[in-house]
């Protein structure tokens, strides 16, 4: 339901009378909306037990893959080449680590982090370090373009969420997070349950990606790559509530509006109080967000 | 009495309806200490428009957090809600790119303090309301090499670079040493990660080499590990040479900055009346001296558009674009005129290499010590590392 209204509020939002503040709302929300799908992305990752640290370079793959083809392929063939860009870099990072557990998976995602940063650093076709110029959604044809845009991502986010929440899948991915060996004895296909979620995950990460290159127009290897935005990706479900779909929908418009709101009305030293509100959630709202709405465990 | 009434609340109204009242969005990363700066800068500028009472200064700041996602929306509502139809910011090159799209929409008179990547030229080659003060690449990089000259002159040889590997560092390196090694240079140039605190893997390789000087490009963490570890390796260069965006704070308090040599726009201790000027006000306003040449930029862009406004005795933005367009003042810098940038993509560049100077850490301070006619002291070279 919560997830519904949000999507639904954002499909409106452009038509609704917010008069002056039209335009702020609408910029500020784009970015909330990419934000909240990167976070139900890392979710969907988190659900089947990987801690990843990977997203920022899911998400930085599949910014300079759209941004790199858009002029060739144009705008949605772009952003589906950079979902799939980061879905085959995390197949082959999963191959690699999905062994791995906890910890050791952590740090191995947040190296192949830093090399995928160092590459697109060296590299000459991406810009270097000297960054990369995005043409704009759409060519620029239609304003609200890369607004709706992210209102799709996180839509699909939100939807291949949902779907994951129910069924077999969802069964196979919490015995394969509550224990690899039961559910093997189970019969769950861990492997490939962890490479596919993994799979899914970095595709939609990609997605978000693309869509931000074509908002921000401009990428460059330590913004699109940067450790905060991976980060980010895992603080937002925490706060709004791990492997659920309003949880993290619900933090990172909360989190990205409670930012903006904090940085408009105090201004220097705005993240003193930021940091305290973040703190105070994960401490006191174990559950996160939705865990405040419902007292079970589990969907939403 | 009442006469006396009317004759007061006429002037009154005669001298408001004189002063031309100017709202300016700032937009800026207040919470980095370059940031912070150039806001001192940028709000005592106002202030002293203001005093002048011919122009009233209204600011609006917005902090751009450092980031596209946090500076586009910034700007937005900067031109949407606030309503404001002049625009100071633009530090940081990434986030002025990004802020090229919404700058192109709104329209706004944009007063670019730094951004000196020529990618930013590019982006705003098309758009009229565009004013860069601070220097492009291109001239930092020829300010640099104009002392690296001189010192090839003094009989410095081989070249050797630590540049981190980030956009920062990396970004020129290539330019930089082709350039150099076209004035005869040898060059080695070896990447390092800002803020690891470990050189001395990377400077003992370097002993081999033999530089004359020492050339580092990175962030403010680094100066002090590189000072003490080309000590603890042996290195013994001739001159240690850094370019940090800011140096550390109190570097100058620490023994192991002695004779290490770097590139500034500016200095407190700059020797001609504006700065002087500068100098004062900002300590009466702020209790200190500042040694981020960020701050005297902000100073100058909100006297400029100040006198600019009062040239044109009126509020609309492209009037005051036009009489911005033939300023011509003292600054803390040197002179500032407005002209079409060395590769004619933008209209109207402020400063060139001209604004760069070399300064050395002697004896607890940072002093001029290049070009000639610029320099406070004679460059000690070589330096005693």
């Amino acid at each position: 339901m919560i997830a519904a209204a949000i999507l639904l509020l954002a499909l409106l939002l452009p038509s609704l009378p917010l008069g002056e503040w039209r335009a702020f709302l609408l910029d500020t929300a784009q970015f909330a909306f990419l934000t909240s799908a990167l976070a139900l992305a890392w979710d969907l990752l988190a659900r089947s037990g990987q801690l990843s640290l990977a997203h920022g370079a899911f998400f930085g793959l599949g910014a300079y893959a759209a941004a790199l083809s858009a002029p060739a392929l144009g705008t949605l063939p772009a952003l589906l080449a950079g979902g799939l860009v980061a879905a085959l870099a995390s197949f082959l990072l999963g191959l690699a680590t999905l062994r791995l557990h906890g910890m050791y998976f952590a740090i191995a995602t947040l190296a192949f982090s830093e090399v995928m940063r160092t590459l697109v650093l060296k590299a000459q076709f991406t810009g270097g370090s000297i960054g990369l110029p995005v043409q704009p959604a759409f060519s620029g044809a239609f304003p609200l373009g890369s607004y709706y845009l992210a209102v799709a991502v996180l839509a699909l986010s939100a939807g291949v969420s949902l779907l994951l929440s129910r069924g077999r899948w969802h069964y196979a991915m919490a015995a394969t997070r509550q224990g690899e060996a039961v559910a093997r004895v189970l019969g769950v296909p861990v492997v490939r349950v962890k490479l596919l979620t993994f799979g899914l995950s970095a595709f939609l990460g990609g997605l978000v990606g693309g869509v931000y290159a074509m908002k921000t127009l401009f990428l460059s290897p330590y913004d699109a790559f940067g450790l905060g935005r991976a980060v980010e990706a895992l603080v937002v479900p925490i706060f709004g509530g791990l492997y659920t779909t309003s949880g993290p929908l619900l933090g990172g418009l909360i989190i990205v509006g409670l930012e903006t709101w904090l940085r408009l009305r105090i201004g220097e030293g705005y993240l003193v109080i930021y940091g305290l509100v973040l703190i105070l959630a994960i401490l006191f709202l174990p559950r996160g967000l939705v865990g405040l709405f419902r007292k079970g465990v589990g969907r939403a | 009495m009442k006469k006396l009434w009317v004759v007061l609340v006429t002037l009154l109204a005669g001298l408001s309806l004189a002063q031309t009242t100017l709202r300016v969005g700032v937009l800026l990363p207040i919470s980095t200490v370059a940031g912070k700066a150039a806001l001192n800068g940028v709000q005592l500028g106002a202030e002293q428009v203001n005093a002048s009472g011919k122009v009233r200064m209204e600011l609006v700041v917005v902090d751009d957090g450092n980031a596209p996602a946090t500076a586009v929306p910034a700007l937005t509502k900067l031109m949407t809600v606030d309503r404001v139809d002049i625009v100071i910011g633009g530090l940081a090159s990434g986030v002025t790119f990004a802020l090229s799209g919404p700058v192109k929409q709104y329209q706004p008179l944009f007063l670019c303090i730094g951004a000196a990547s020529s990618v930013v030229e590019q982006a705003f080659s098309d758009y009229g309301r565009f004013f860069h003060y601070h220097p492009w690449d291109y001239h930092n990089v020829a300010a640099a090499l104009e002392f690296f000259k001189y010192l090839y002159d003094n009989g410095a040889r081989r070249v050797a670079i630590l540049y981190e590997d980030g956009p920062f560092g990396s970004a020129g390196i290539q330019t930089y040493r082709q350039q150099l090694e076209r004035q005869g240079y040898t060059v080695q140039a070896e990447p390092f990660k800002s803020g690891s605190g470990s050189f001395t893997a990377i400077l003992t390789r370097l002993k081999a080499f033999r530089p004359d000087i020492l050339y580092w490009i990175g962030y403010d963490v680094d100066a002090l590990p590189i000072a003490a570890q080309t000590r603890q390796v042996g290195l013994e260069p001739k001159l240690i040479y850094g370019a940090p965006p800011a140096w550390p704070v109190g570097f100058e308090k620490n023994s192991l900055s002695n004779d290490i040599a770097g590139m500034t726009a500016w200095l407190p201790s700059v020797a001609n009346a504006e700065s002087r000027r500068f100098v004062t006000l900002y300590r009466r306003k702020f209790g200190e001296v500042t040694d981020e040449y960020m701050a005297p930029m902000g100073y100058v862009i909100a006297l400029s558009l100040g006198r600019a406004a009062e040239a044109a005795g009126s509020s609309d933005k492209d009037r005051i674009a036009a009489e911005l367009a033939k300023v011509q003042m003292d600054t803390p810098f040197g002179p500032l005129s407005f002209k079409p940038s060395d590769t004619g993509r933008t209209r109207y560049q402020g400063f060139n290499q001209s604004i760069w100077l070399q300064f050395q850490y002697l004896e607890g301070s940072r002093r001029p010590v290049f070009p000639p006619n610029r320099a406070a002291r004679p460059l000690r070279f070589p330096g005693n590392y």
